[in-house]
């Protein structure tokens, strides 16, 4: 391998790495409190609400049902408009936040529900009021499925993240594309392929490792 | 200490509403184990949680300490739960803290400091018995060790009740025993009111002070344990208290009774031996004195609430005059006597 060839796989890496890092980061900011929301005012929840429930989820979904690749599109005038440019890594980052935050939700929203009903009864029955029962019991009791959640949600962003190339984003799967696919160099595709495995699996033990940890079931 | 007045719990069901409470009014006093029993669906479930207003009754009035529940604000409302310690037949510890962080959660919501928190919580470990434990998380612990924790927990904010929702149906007969011995115990230190549901008369008849009996949304019967075990009104109090006490005959020998014809000066007896004269030796001084064949056929002697009572089933021989005789006596010693005769040949009739 020449290190011409591993400066650029270095380079998409850590493209990569950022596009994953920050939109993981600010979508989790968004989607765990969106997650809890949901969770709150559903049927049966301790602040139900069904107009809000019903408005929220059908966002989700509508969010969660846009392929990703017509969504970067889409969203280009918002892009623009927050990040100046519809173009870079940057411009990739606010799209791939917009996808992960219905998903983190969703995954948020399913953990929180494995929490027993009878564990929200016993805070309430302690006088606790509904905000101590989310940050007391709910998140803490739910951690490790939060955890275990948030792994899936990064490794769905690697994937999402090769497309950022339609946009000038780079990173691995740009270079893939581009210098494997376009100029026919089968090493590279290769390179970038094997790459993303290892990337990929170690996200993946890495959380099974932390779920692992915290999980006192 | 907990006054009910005529609750009312409606619950809009699948074919129109259904009405889980039906114009309960219970008084507990202070210092009480007050013991609700019934069956599944009896609403005794939704009764414990109408006193903390977990369930909000459709109709009544909540009165804890003096203090009208149903009219609270929320936030009053969560302050006057801080006064009533509930534990729970699924434990309902979290599982993401260890036992000392279980203990410390109300205390945490109330927003004690930390030191406070440890001065409090040590000491309910030790009252527990858990105070090596402190460290362990619920997945570590058996059944009993999970109560226990519920427990402390159910005391750390020092109420003044605390409600016990089937606490003891997840636990096996010995450790049942235990957590019952350390409800007592807490209670006779802490002078804690306590009310307790189950479906088991084992538990009531161990540590209740009172009772009351629930079917269909309403107390069919209540009053002093010792009176409901020893004279059931209702029949499906009968029928709870029936095994326990041997109050039913084995069917082996129901069915040798219903075979066997009786001669005609012989009688079955089901005497029910309660109140002070139960400890006498009246089998022995009906057989030397009024010279009455007797053969006993079933019986059990037990205690309940620390007083003796037994229920006996014998077979009399003697002639028209000692068997009254034995009779008159028996009432004179306070001794409940049912003639079986009629019961066997009815119940053989039923079948």
């Amino acid at each position: 391998m020449s290190s011409q060839l591993i400066a650029l796989l270095f380079d998409g890496l850590i493209e990569t790495l950022i596009m994953v890092a920050v939109s993981g980061g600010i979508a989790a900011l968004l989607g765990i409190p969106l997650g809890v929301i949901l969770i709150l005012t559903d049927t049966g929840g301790i602040l139900q609400n069904a107009p809000v429930n019903r408005v929220l989820g059908l966002i989700v979904n509508a969010a969660r049902s846009t392929p990703f690749i017509i969504l970067m599109v889409a969203v280009i005038p918002f892009t623009r408009l927050v990040v100046g440019t519809s173009i870079g890594t940057a411009a990739a980052i606010v799209p791939l936040t917009i996808a992960a935050i219905p998903f983190i939700a969703r995954l948020v929203e399913t953990a929180l529900r494995e929490v027993p009903a009878g564990l929200i009864e016993a805070a309430q029955a302690m006088g606790a009021t509904p905000y101590q029962i989310v940050t007391k019991v709910l998140l803490p009791e739910a951690l490790p499925g939060i955890v275990a959640g948030l792994t899936i949600t990064l490794v769905s962003l690697i994937g999402y993240s090769a497309m950022a190339g339609a946009v000038g984003g780079g990173g691995l799967g740009d270079i893939g594309i581009r210098y494997g696919y376009q100029r026919f160099l089968p090493e590279v595709m290769l390179a970038v392929v094997v790459v993303l495995i290892v990337f990929v699996q170690g996200v993946q033990s890495l959380g099974d490792r932390l779920v692992r940890r915290l999980s006192h079931r | 200490m907990i006054e009910l007045e005529k609750l009312t719990k409606r619950y809009a069901g699948p074919s129109g509403s259904v009405e889980a409470l039906r114009d309960v009014s219970l008084s507990v006093a202070p210092g009480e184990i007050f013991g609700v029993i019934g069956r599944s669906g009896a609403g005794k479930s939704t009764l414990i949680r109408c006193i903390n207003l977990l369930e909000r009754p459709t109709a009544g009035r909540v009165r804890v300490a003096g203090r009208d529940l149903t009219a609270l604000s929320a936030a009053e409302l969560r302050a006057a739960r801080r006064e009533i310690g509930m534990i729970f037949q699924h434990f309902n510890l979290l599982s993401s803290r260890d036992v000392f962080g279980n203990v410390a959660l109300p205390l945490e919501l109330r927003g004690e400091s930390r030191a406070a928190i440890r001065d409090k919580v040590m000491p309910l470990l030790d009252l527990v018995g858990l105070s090596d434990r402190a460290d362990r998380y619920p997945s570590q612990l058996s059944g009993g060790q999970k109560q226990r924790v519920g427990i402390a927990r159910a005391l750390a904010t020092d109420p003044k009740v605390l409600l016990c929702d089937e606490a003891t149906s997840a636990l096996d007969p010995e450790t049942t025993d235990q957590i019952l011995e350390l409800i007592r115990d807490i209670r006779d230190r802490l002078n804690l009111t306590v009310v307790l549901i189950t479906h088991e008369m084992a538990v009531v008849k161990e540590i209740a002070d009172r009772v009351a009996v629930m079917e269909r949304g309403s107390v069919i019967e209540h009053g002093a344990t010792y009176d409901v075990f020893t004279r059931p009104q209702h029949a499906t109090t009968r029928s709870f208290v029936a095994d326990l006490i041997g109050f039913n005959l084995p069917p082996a020998l129901e069915k040798r009774l219903a075979a066997a014809r009786l001669e005609g000066n012989s009688r079955l007896w089901r005497l029910l031996f309660t109140g002070p004269h139960a400890d006498d030796p009246v089998i022995a001084e009906l057989s030397r004195n009024l010279g009455l064949d007797l053969a006993i056929l079933h019986g059990r002697i037990d205690e309940i609430q620390g007083r003796p009572f037994g229920v006996m089933v014998v077979q009399a021989r003697g002639d028209d005059a000692r068997l009254a005789a034995a009779k008159s006596y028996l009432a004179s010693r306070k001794i409940q006597v049912e003639e079986l005769n009629d019961v066997v040949t009815i119940d053989r009739a039923a079948v």
